[in-house]
């Protein structure tokens, strides 16, 4: 009596653009003949937004979770009331990819407190002695390609140890000196971030030179704002005590899920920073931020 | 009238009693051609110029195809590699050396990854844990005390485990595997170990390369459910879009690795599959990659990634320049060898820093070899130059010298030595480099040879450490024999005996001693000299006890016995240390000595006494031999061999001169051998060495000698085994026994009878031992008492066939005296009683006996005198046995014999032989023999 049930895409990537038509088979796989009262797909794109318990403290936050925004919603019938015969039946559809009236479809985005998603639904109804069918499939959207090139921007910087902002006395630390140059700070989502950082001089030796991905989530409301910085991914560039004088790539490559290009709006903000961080032995840490502008 | 009735000489023999001139015509060798293969030995013996006796001939020149030892063929060393690209190593070879020279016995420590990889004494505990909690199973947890072989054990099981996971559609864990695995290249403890971590994990990430890259080649021959073949060089648009997915999805989830090594590692090894999304990505990975090293601290971890990127350079077959991309990487960051940090971390492991050095030395040869390899000379002294630049550059040099290729290290040979020799405060070992060159010189032609080797020389003399000294002067010895004569030879030669001697542990270096001495020998220019030379005996001193002295003294002679063909052999000094070594080779066979072993040490001490030459001296050459009997007593083909020696100068002291002083010089000779040949255990080399003495004592005119020689001989042949042993295989020694007796007979002919014995006496005592040896076929005697019967008839003949000069035989001595006639036949009677009563015996096997009849009756009819009723009744009987199954023979050969016998009686003057020959061929039997 089972019945699989799926949905299939025609683009094996997921990825569809504003514009796009999203196209497709719902797949019903079954051993016995199934009545149905009609199979029923919506597709559908929102924004959850989560006001996080450090701003505004925990009670707050659970009374103050904003509403998610609705930016696509569409529904299809995609087969009328009837019966499934054994075997494989494959039913297709197809939506064109459109925002509702005055929203425009942000890039899928999946971070801490936004979430940026889009969702087929598909339902098999059947009649009030059997359950309904549920399945959902989530799909990328992608915004169009910039076509005029974003400039790039290089940021050339010093690390040594009268750069450090957040010390008392600076008699009792190891001296060292740091230079480095990121290729551009404004970024292409689909290109590497690269860059490259020499050690001139250290009086201790290094253990780690990490570069760290960070997204900064900024979340509007009635009540005001919350902005919160968390991690998506650190990606080692050294290992160990370095050579000194010689230039050490820093290569990056931006994680397809947690990122997405830069994006403000009046309700919420999504924008990313790198972080080069080095580790000394003795557990002591040095790091650099550089905001950064994602595009596509 | 029927056989039953025959008893005891009933038949008697009669011999022919006259001898005309159609049958000495007869018996003529002419009749069987030019070509008769006897003849020319007759010829031989005649003219008495035994000098190139065959028998001994073949034994005497070493060169026997066969017995040369494979080692001895001089290689090609001087086909230089043709500098092509292929040059480059396999890594397979690279990677089974550096297992084998880089183990550990300290303990490893390994981050474990799977429920199966604890070591076993720790296992009991964990066990109780590990049983509740299944899902904790891929945690990391870190493994402590596995020994060397049970972390290759580890390693193989990860291995089965990647495929197993990957078979198992989770090839995320197999993922996760690949990455705990290549942690472990992160950690550098033990260091004598990581050059062999290094192979075992790469081994890992190749399988894993080689997964990614399979699976995402079935992808893409899965297009809308059909499977079709993706070609070998495949492009873009070839490949679905599902597997460019696939592909970059692995890609993107690499590149979120975060530690750095692994990331590193892994890329590379999947870096095959860009071709599936971005051929062109490949180069600028690896480039990227390359530059990516430059943030490994420690130098040992980042040359060896640099090799493994390196090797998928290769293996992908890239067109960038990654070897010099890495290997200039290696140069800028050089100086991080001496980085304090680095020696601290080497020093807490509890290693020097030369040990550490030759740790790197894998990875940089292999990085070396790829960049040097189709460059020209240009090129090259370009690296080199890079090279020099760097401070302590001992570890690039000694790289250099090992990888680049022979002719261009040849010309730059005296370039090196004396940048080796300016190194004052590497740690490097000098010595090392200096080894390593000697080997790569190998071959070549160097120019200004002297000067390298005498700049090389003093550095290596000053080493105190006779390891390295041996190791420096193994290496060496190729570049020495090919360039110098024997004056640096014999130097070179007493450094090392003079460095050697009185130290302790000698034992330590004879293997690399006698590859040196064993190389000068199969090399050096000019052989012969070299036994002049006085370095050879202090040498072989210095292997101390006789036992070990005897592996060398055979290599020494082995030379001696392929190359030593234009050894004056005459010299008394040679000669001597000669016999010097042989007599330890000799020594040391003993009863639990290999038969080969001992054949092979035979071989070559007979060798030598072959070639001992005393000109025109026999007196010296007896005395030589009379030595070497006494000193190689245990070796019986060395006995032999000299008896064949000796045998051979009796017959040169014929030709030498006819005195008679001679005669005396034979008989010493003589006895020589008959003293001799008893301490032989082979039967059949006992009896060749009796008959042939026998016949060269003859020669001599040593009747005694020869007599009993002969004697001797029948003595052998009654108490012959009936099987006999030749290389292992055991044969029949009927066939062979049947043709020497038949030799003998031939021999005993001419023979002379001694006065004071019985006619024929040694033909009497033949036929005895033909009767009491225990011939498996009851035929056998048979047959040969037929030869018997030839022999008798001829030996009544008034002039022999064939005579020893200066030897009167019974021809001359009896002069056909009827006495003598009647002894011969009445021995014939016997023999011919003998051969009756057998022929009675046979009447239940027809077969054998119509043969046997036939070959009588032939006999008969060719030797007796058929004048006598008797002879002529017999043949008449003969002929109707053999006539009685008539099925049996084989027809053409019956014709061929009945052909025979009667050309022979119609050229007999005799009536009867006419008449008998026409009872044979068709009248009735019944009346013929009535009429007579």
């Amino acid at each position: 009596m089972a019945v699989n049930f799926d949905i299939q895409l025609k683009r094996s990537n997921k990825v569809y653009r504003e514009g796009d038509t999203i196209a497709g088979v719902v797949v019903i796989d079954t051993s016995t003949d199934v009545k149905h009262e009609g199979v029923f797909m919506t597709i559908e794109g929102t924004v959850d937004l989560q006001i996080s318990a450090q701003n505004v403290g925990a009670f707050d936050a659970f009374y103050n979770s904003v509403k998610p925004v609705q930016l696509m919603m569409c529904s299809l019938e995609i087969a009328r009331a009837g019966r499934f015969p054994s075997g494989i039946t494959e039913i297709p559809f197809e939506a064109p990819v459109m925002p509702l009236l005055n929203k425009v479809l942000y890039e899928s985005y999946h971070g801490v407190f936004i979430n940026v998603q889009y969702l087929l639904k598909a339902v098999i109804k059947r009649n009030f002695l059997n359950k309904d069918i549920h399945k959902t499939l989530e799909f990328v959207v992608e915004n169009n390609p910039c076509l005029n090139m974003m400039p790039s921007k290089v940021d050339k910087f010093v690390i040594n140890q009268n750069t450090l902002a957040n010390v008392n006395d600076n008699s009792n630390i190891p001296k060292f000196h740091i230079v480095g140059s990121i290729n551009s700070v404004i970024c292409s989502i689909m290109q590497p971030f690269t860059g490259e950082m020499k050690i001139e001089h250290s009086d201790i030796p290094i253990k780690s030179i990490d570069v760290q991905l960070v997204r900064v989530e900024t979340c509007g409301c009635a009540e005001g704002f919350s902005k919160d910085a968390t991690e998506i991914q650190n990606i080692q560039v050294a290992e160990g005590n370095v050579s000194t004088g010689i230039s050490i790539p820093i290569y990056m490559i931006f994680p397809r899920l947690f990122s997405c290009s830069t994006t403000k709006t009046t309700n919420f903000k999504i924008e990313f920073e790198v972080n080069v961080s080095v580790i000394f032995v003795d557990d002591h840490l040095v790091t650099e931020n550089f905001p950064i502008t994602l595009y596509r | 009238m029927s056989l039953s009735s025959a008893r005891t000489y009933e038949w008697n023999w009669y011999s022919k009693p006259i001898i005309n001139h159609k049958r000495k015509q007869k018996c003529k060798l002419e009749k069987c051609g030019v070509y008769h293969p006897l003849k020319s030995l007759t010829e031989v013996t005649s003219k008495n110029v035994l000098v190139n006796d065959p028998l001994s001939s073949t034994i005497t020149y070493g060169d026997d195809p066969l017995s040369r030892p494979a080692q001895l063929i001089p290689a090609d060393f001087d086909e230089t590699d043709n500098g092509c690209i292929d040059a480059i190593q396999p890594w397979s070879h690279f990677k089974q050396s550096i297992l084998n020279s880089y183990t550990t016995s300290e303990k490893l420590s390994f981050h474990a990854f799977s429920k199966s990889l604890q070591s076993a004494t720790i296992r009991s505990r964990l066990e109780e844990l590990e049983e509740f909690d299944d899902q904790m199973e891929y945690s990391g947890k870190e493994l402590y005390d596995l020994t060397q072989q049970e972390f290759v054990t580890h390693m193989d099981n990860l291995g089965k485990e990647i495929i197993e996971a990957w078979n198992n559609e989770q090839r995320v864990k197999a993922l996760k595997i690949v990455i705990q695995c290549t942690k472990i290249l992160s950690y550098t403890s033990p260091l004598q170990f990581y050059p062999s971590k290094f192979v075992l994990v790469t081994n890992l990430l190749d399988l894993f390369g080689d997964l990614v890259f399979k699976r995402l080649q079935s992808k893409s021959e899965m297009i809308d459910g059909c499977v079709t073949r993706l070609p070998d060089e495949f492009t873009l648009d070839m490949v679905p879009d599902a597997a460019k997915e696939t592909c970059q999805n692995w890609f993107f989830k690499i590149a979120s690795i975060r530690e750095l090594i692994p990331r590193l590692y892994i890329e590379a090894a999947i870096l095959r599959s860009y071709r599936f999304i971005k051929p062109a990505e490949q180069n600028a990975a690896l480039l990227r990659l390359i530059k990516m090293v430059r943030g490994i601290g420690n130098p040992l971890v980042a040359w060896y990634v640099r090799c493994y990127l390196c090797r998928i350079g290769v293996s992908t077959n890239l067109s960038v320049n990654y070897f010099e991309e890495s290997f200039k990487d290696i140069l800028l960051t050089y100086k991080q060898l001496n980085n304090r940090f680095v020696c601290k971390e080497i020093q807490t492991q509890n290693m020097n820093m030369e040990k550490f050095l030759q740790l790197l030395c894998p990875a940089l040869e292999w990085i070396v070899k790829g960049l040097s390899a189709g460059k020209d000379p240009h090129s090259l002294d370009e690296i080199v130059r890079w090279c020099t630049l760097q401070n302590l550059h001992g570890l690039l040099i000694n790289s250099i010298v090992i990888t680049f290729p022979g002719n261009y290290l040849s010309m730059k040979a005296e370039y090196l030595i004396n940048v080796i020799d300016k190194w004052e405060y590497d740690v490097f070992p000098q010595t090392l480099v200096i080894q390593n060159l000697g080997m790569s010189l190998r071959g070549h032609f160097v120019p200004n040879a002297s000067n390298v080797f005498r700049e090389a020389w003093k550095m290596v003399n000053k080493v105190k450490d006779s390891e390295r000294f041996m190791a420096c002067a193994e290496a060496w010895i190729y570049f020495i024999v090919k360039h110098f004569k024997n004056k640096e030879i014999s130097v070179f030669m007493d450094d090392i005996t003079r460095h050697l001697s009185n130290r302790v542990g000698i034992e330590r270096f004879h293997t690399q001693l006698h590859n040196i001495l064993q190389h000068l020998l199969n090399y050096i220019e000019d052989f012969e000299d070299t036994f002049h030379m006085n370095y050879l005996l202090p040498y072989l001193d210095m292997f101390g006890s006789d036992t070990n002295k005897s592996a060398i003294c055979k290599t020494v002679l082995e030379a001696y016995r392929t190359r030593g063909e234009n050894v004056a052999s005459s010299d008394p000094v040679i000669n001597d240390s000669l016999m010097y070594m042989c007599k330890i080779l000799h020594d040391s066979v003993d009863s639990l000595t290999v038969q080969d072993e001992v054949r092979q040490i035979s071989r070559l001490i007979a060798c030598f006494i072959f070639r001992v030459d005393y000109g025109n001296d026999l007196e010296k050459y007896l005395n030589f031999y009379m030595e070497a009997r006494g000193a190689f007593i245990r070796l019986d083909y060395v006995q032999s061999a000299l008896v064949q020696c000796v045998n051979k100068l009796m017959v040169l002291s014929i030709s030498v001169s006819r005195a008679q002083v001679k005669n005396s010089f034979a008989r010493a000779c003589s006895a020589y051998c008959y003293i001799t040949i008893p301490s032989i255990t082979s039967p059949l080399i006992k009896l060749q060495l009796y008959i042939l003495t026998g016949q060269t004592s003859l020669l001599n005119g040593c009747l005694g000698q020869a007599d009993a020689c002969l004697k001797a001989a029948s003595i052998v042949i009654s108490d012959f085994p009936a099987t006999l042993e030749v290389d292992g295989l055991v044969i029949n020694a009927e066939p062979i026994l049947v043709s020497y007796t038949k030799q003998m007979l031939s021999i005993l002919l001419v023979v002379p009878d001694c006065p004071d014995l019985e006619v024929l006496h040694q033909v009497k005592l033949l036929i005895r031992a033909i009767r009491q040896y225990s011939w498996t076929d009851p035929m056998q005697p048979h047959m040969l008492y037929l030869f018997v019967l030839d022999i008798l008839a001829t030996a009544t003949l008034d002039t022999y066939p064939y005579r020893i000069p200066d030897v009167d035989s019974n021809d001359v001595l009896y002069g056909r005296e009827p006495q003598f006639v009647a002894d011969v036949d009445s021995i014939c009677t016997v023999v011919l009683d003998n051969i009756l009563e057998r022929l009675y015996s046979l009447v239940d096997k027809p077969n054998s006996q119509t043969k046997l009849a036939f070959e009588l009756l032939l006999h008969v009819v060719v030797r007796a005198d058929l004048n006598e009723i008797q002879m002529a009744t017999l043949a008449v009987n003969l002929w109707k046995l053999s006539k009685k199954n008539k099925m049996i023979m084989d027809p053409k050969i019956e014709e061929k014999m009945i052909t025979y016998i009667r050309e022979f009686c119609e050229n007999e003057e005799d009536e009867i032989y006419h008449k008998f020959i026409n009872k044979i061929t068709g009248k009735p039997i019944g009346s013929s023999i009535k009429e007579q």
